[in-house]
């Protein structure tokens, strides 16, 4: 009997420790999202897919979602966490293209632009 | 009821005609639909449309230029045409994109959209009626209602707008439809114009104006068999260059020749089915663009006569 409750003491440990790290990752310490640098290698980029400029956005607040946006060429995210992509475009987008990086968790969200020139 | 089969089968096989468009947003251009319709009949289409692009072009040549690998889409409409009056007939359109993608050649994505297209609701008039020389004109008027996703996202990059299933712009379509039989023939000639014209783009993400779009189709229809229409159409379409933030896109627009045999059969019980096949016969593009390669379009259609309900009592009685 000992032995039994022994046992079952065990795995409701186990259960509720399990438990306890759950919800540490879920009350993650977030602050609003600030946006600390939006760089690019390149500010002025020929046409077509061989030298795109690369685009990072740096910034803090914790638990962050990157969302990029152009409203025409073709961005690709280059890590898992977002933060980084490359931009090219065809020759269409000839001119001057604002890239938005828009940051965000449960606080807030926050965005910066940064304009790439596409050259023939 | 012959002549409602008649106006139906006409109006089939003009539905749906894609425009040699590769990846434009919003809904593959239509042409005219049925030409005339009496009073009270509804006819309702569906049709399928494939098309498939992969050959860069500067102005009227061939170019080696390999940015993008190929796009395609696979499109699905809903036409519904209703008649006011025997003169007057009301249309709407639905379209969705099953699936619109992007493959590049300098790195391996594959993007791709899909969703509601837009939404075009228009009224057709037939002015004139020649019994004579067997002349019909009638004048179209469509508005496009942006009603679809303009803002997909594919991870976390928003797409850009040549491939949002929506072209996030209300449009303008006038256009002119005039049919010409021959007595005792089966041939049959069928004109086609129309302008269409769309509202400025403007919101924080984007400031575009497409270019105006015209086109002028001329088809020819044999009546081979009391249910069997074949067709050839010629088609002529220009598309002026696109604005963005004011700025004139020198790479946008140009001038297509596309032919598009079609076959026509006409079923039991008013159903209808029609295929065809668009493949660009010229091409003349402003710069380098991707042109179109071929189109595939499949549609069925029914037509209903839907009768007037007469009042259940008699007035004389009251």
């Amino acid at each position: 009997m000992k032995a039994t409750t022994f046992v079952f003491a065990i795995i409701g440990l186990v259960f509720f420790n399990s438990c306890d790290k759950e919800s540490t990752n879920n009350n993650l310490q977030t602050e609003m999202p600030v946006i600390d640098s939006l760089i690019t290698n390149s500010t002025r980029i020929t046409y077509g897919g061989d030298n795109p400029a690369i685009l990072k956005c740096f910034a803090t607040g914790g638990n962050l979602n990157y969302i990029w946006e152009v409203d025409l060429g073709d961005l690709f995210s280059l890590n898992n966490e977002g933060s980084e992509v490359q931009f090219t475009a065809s020759p269409c987008c000839i001119g001057e293209k604002i890239i938005t990086c828009n940051v965000s968790n449960d606080k807030g969200e926050v965005s910066k632009n940064i304009t790439i020139t596409i050259t023939q | 009821m012959t002549r409602i089969l008649l106006f139906a089968f006409i109006g089939l096989c003009f539905n749906f005609q894609a425009s040699a468009q590769c990846c434009s947003a919003g809904n593959p251009s239509s042409d005219g639909g049925a030409l005339g319709i009496t009073k009270n009949s509804l006819t309702v289409s569906t049709s399928f449309l494939h098309s498939y692009s992969d050959t860069y072009f500067e102005e009227n040549r061939k170019s080696d230029w390999d940015y993008l690998k190929n796009t395609h889409f696979n499109f699905g409409i809903l036409n519904l045409n209703y008649g006011l009056t025997d003169k007057l007939k009301l249309s709407t359109e639905f379209g969705y994109f099953i699936d619109k993608s992007i493959q590049y050649n300098f790195i391996d994505v594959n993007r791709k959209a899909n969703g509601l297209g837009d939404a075009v609701i228009g009224l057709q008039y037939h002015l004139y009626s020649n019994k004579k020389r067997i002349i019909n004109v009638a004048p179209i008027v469509k508005i496009s209602l942006p009603i679809g996703q303009f803002d997909q996202m594919d991870g976390n990059i928003i797409l850009p707008i040549d491939i949002q299933p929506s072209s996030g712009s209300y449009k303008l379509n006038t256009s002119v439809l005039v049919s010409k039989r021959f007595f005792e023939s089966k041939f049959s000639l069928i004109a086609f114009l129309s302008c269409e014209f769309s509202q400025r783009i403007n919101t924080e993400r984007t400031d575009y104006k497409y270019g105006n779009l015209y086109h002028a189709t001329l088809k020819i229809t044999h009546r081979s068999s009391e249910k069997l229409n074949t067709e050839l159409s010629l088609g002529l379409q220009h598309r002026n260059k696109a604005l963005n933030k004011g700025n004139v896109m020198g790479f946008t627009g140009g001038t297509y020749l596309k032919l598009q045999p079609e076959i026509s059969y006409r079923l039991k019980n008013n159903y209808s089915v029609n295929t065809s096949v668009g493949i660009p016969v010229y091409k003349n593009v402003n710069g380098i663009q991707l042109t179109n390669k071929y189109t595939i379009t499949f549609g069925v259609s029914k037509s209903f006569q839907l009768k007037t309900l007469k009042p259940q009592i008699n007035p004389k009685m009251l």
